[in-house]
């Protein structure tokens, strides 16, 4: 009875083709929507673990100013904020008492500036943001800097001051070579290298969503900001590496009641905690989307309820006839319920495959990267999706659950129904 | 046996109530041929609906073989209606996106019979009403005289004690008029089926061995 009831319904389905279509196409975009946006976010998150995996967990960041408070609340937040673009506003810390910790391996800084450019081939001058490493940064946290490759010319030496290494991106626009010259603000900068593109590097096209740093990155040696702006033993963000044993959260902890002793104080985050906290913020937005693609697909089962009472009204008469031969109240029921099941999870495998082919080419439109993190450029966020077997699986569980709740209050009225009356209706 | 005792009906159209049965004492034997005839609203159909357990009485007693079906469940009508009785309606009383022989299917489906056996037994049904070239057709696609052989193949299909048919031959010409009522006459006579059946016809009426008459809701004279 059941199964006769299944091939019913489909046929019932079939017979009213234009307005079952639209009907699943209601659900379609709300599952489609849903499955796209929960692959993307949870490709992401794999994206941000892999990354971090791949660079090590024992490397604290460091930036000035701020409380001594963990990275959690409001204010933690903030830092996190900071430390994944790159730091706050540059202020003087004193990095050498560093060696006083057993603990600490190497480490680094860099310091931000927003400066003029200018360069032969450019027409006017540009604003751009120029980063300022100390000696070695690139190699000692390779990672941090997408491994800072070389595509022509060299890294900086330890003498070096008025020069310049460029990414691929700014070095085409500012129309420059290996040995041009390029001008911040008054000074001559020589360029000794220019940087692997990052777009060529197999996810995506680079085109115009490439969000990546490292493309579009100015780096000189720190000293010579000092030079230009002034400000010696000015920093905007130090990274940190502990020895593999250390206890990360207390190095951190060590390192700031370290600097608290002194004039500016600083906020750490271990790469753990920055772990976390991005994958929080991307968690975060990820749920706000799709709670609004939830609401689509709520929209879609208020479209299969409308679909089912139009049903029942049109079918009054026929529901007469089939309680007329013998068709009980639970037969009448179950008839529509399937049927808006069927609708629900016709539209939700349909749906589904939508999702997948929306996402993945998503992934691919979106190219490579949202670039975060310290060297702006080395923790880059994959939009390249990922799809669980559960993802799947729910989606069309969801959806027919979603369809036959949709036609509980329809069927219900359709099996109430008195035969004789049913019967009269024209 | 079919015995209705005082038997009223009042349907209620807002503020005005309508008096379809007025108190209907009637009793039907098993295996009779009975006609219904009376003047239009007279409550002909209310009276048939009663009769198969489609519909209740307000007041007075349906008793159907031995037992009283005028406060039972909705379940059970059902059942019984399914089971021993078949109806078959003036007018456009098959399911539209069906075909012929799914129509006659879905009593039997809704008891329960195997897939293959009830395609079987559709078959052979259809083709005793003489429709064995119409399987596959949709009642749109039939004439209004092999519409009402389907609906009557159709009530046969769990092969019920008691056949009602409500003008069965009302939209019909004369010639398929008279082809379904010789299928009701064979089925009453040979199977020993009872048969009743409304109809304003005279001629038709003469195929019955009984003529009740119905007025404004109560039993007239009946003429033998
Ligand atoms: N569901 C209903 N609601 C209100 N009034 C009804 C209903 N069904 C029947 N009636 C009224 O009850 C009376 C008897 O109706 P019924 O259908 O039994 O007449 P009938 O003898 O079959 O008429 P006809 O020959 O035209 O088919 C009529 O006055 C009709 O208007
Ligand atoms: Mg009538």
């Amino acid at each position: 009875m059941f199964r006769d009831n299944i091939r019913l319904a489909f046929h019932n389905i079939r017979h009213r083709q234009v307005r079952s279509w639209l009907t699943i196409l209601g659900i379609v975009v709300g599952v489609a929507a849903v499955v796209a946006l929960i692959s993307i976010g949870e490709g992401m998150q794999n994206s941000i673990e892999e990354q971090f995996e791949s660079i090590g967990y024992n490397t604290i960041i460091l930036s000035p100013g701020g409380s001594t408070e963990q990275a959690s609340g409001p204010e933690g937040r903030m830092g996190v904020l900071k430390a994944m673009f790159g730091g706050g506003k540059p202020a003087v810390v004193d990095l050498s008492v560093l060696d006083r910790l057993p603990q600490v391996v190497s480490f680094g800084a860099q310091r931000i500036e927003t400066g003029m450019i200018a360069s032969e081939n450019l027409d006017g001058q540009a604003f751009l943001r120029i980063t300022g490493l100390t000696y070695g940064m690139t190699d000692y946290f390779n990672a941090y800097f997408n491994g800072f490759p070389i595509a022509q010319g060299r890294n900086f030496d330890q003498s070096d001051r008025s020069v310049i290494v460029l990414g691929a991106q700014v070095a085409t626009d500012l129309g420059v070579a290996v040995g041009d010259q390029v001008q911040i603000e008054t000074t001559d900068f020589e360029v000794i290298g220019i940087l692997e593109s990052t777009a060529t590097e197999g996810k995506g096209t680079g085109g115009a969503m490439t969000f990546r740093g490292m493309d579009t990155g100015l780096f000189v040696p720190i000293e010579s900001l000092e030079t230009l702006y002034g400000g010696e033993g000015k920093i905007s963000q130090a990274l940190v590496e502990v020895t593999d044993q250390t206890d990360v959260v207390e190095a951190s902890q060590a390192i700031k009641n370290l600097f608290s002793q002194f004039e500016t104080p600083v906020q750490t985050i271990t790469a753990e905690e920055m772990s976390e906290q991005m994958k929080s913020v991307m968690a975060s937005i990820q749920m706000t989307l799709t709670a609004i693609a939830a609401i689509s697909l709520l929209v879609g089962a208020i479209g299969v309820m409308n679909t089912m009472f139009t049903s029942v009204l049109e079918r009054t008469r026929e529901i007469g006839i089939m309680k007329a031969i013998g068709a009980k109240d639970r037969h009448v029921l179950s008839l529509f319920m399937i049927e808006s099941g069927l609708l629900g999870i016709i539209g939700g495998a349909i749906g589904v495959l939508a999702g997948v082919a929306i996402s993945s080419l998503a992934g691919g439109v979106l190219s490579g990267a949202l670039a975060v993190g310290p060297g702006s450029g080395g923790i880059s966020v994959s939009f390249a999706a990922s799809y669980s077997p559960w993802l799947i699986i729910g989606a069309l569980l969801a959806s027919f659950v979603l369809g036959a709740i949709a036609g509980v209050l329809p069927a219900r009225r359709g099996a109430k129904l008195r035969p004789v009356e049913a019967l009269r209706y024209e | 046996m079919i015995k209705l005792d005082h038997v009223v009906r009042t349907y209620q159209m807002g503020k005005t109530t309508v008096q379809a049965l007025r108190g209907v004492d009637l009793e039907i034997h098993d295996g009779e041929l009975v006609a219904i005839m009376g003047p239009s609203g007279s409550g002909k159909s209310t009276l048939m609906h009663l009769l198969g357990g489609l519909d209740q009485p307000d007041e007075g007693s349906v008793v159907f073989g031995d037992q009283d079906i005028s406060k039972q469940s909705r379940d059970f009508l059902a059942e019984l209606r399914g089971k021993r009785v078949g109806f078959v309606f003036q007018t456009f009383s098959l399911i539209p996106t069906l075909t012929a022989l799914d129509n006659v299917e879905l009593p039997m489906m809704y008891q329960g019979v195997e897939r293959k056996v009830r395609r079987e037994r559709a078959q052979h049904l259809l083709e005793q009403v003489g429709l064995g070239d119409r399987l596959n057709h949709r009642p749109t696609e039939l004439s209004g005289g092999e519409q009402q052989r389907v609906a009557t193949a159709r009530a046969l299909a769990n092969d019920p004690e008691v056949l009602l048919a409500d003008e069965p031959t009302g939209n019909l010409d004369s010639k398929s008029g008279k082809q379904i009522m010789q299928l009701l006459t064979q089925l009453n006579e040979e199977k020993g089926m009872t048969v009743i059946l409304v109809t304003h016809d005279a001629t038709i009426a003469g195929y019955a061995q009984r003529t009740i008459h119905i007025f404004d809701g109560r039993i007239g004279d009946a003429a033998d």
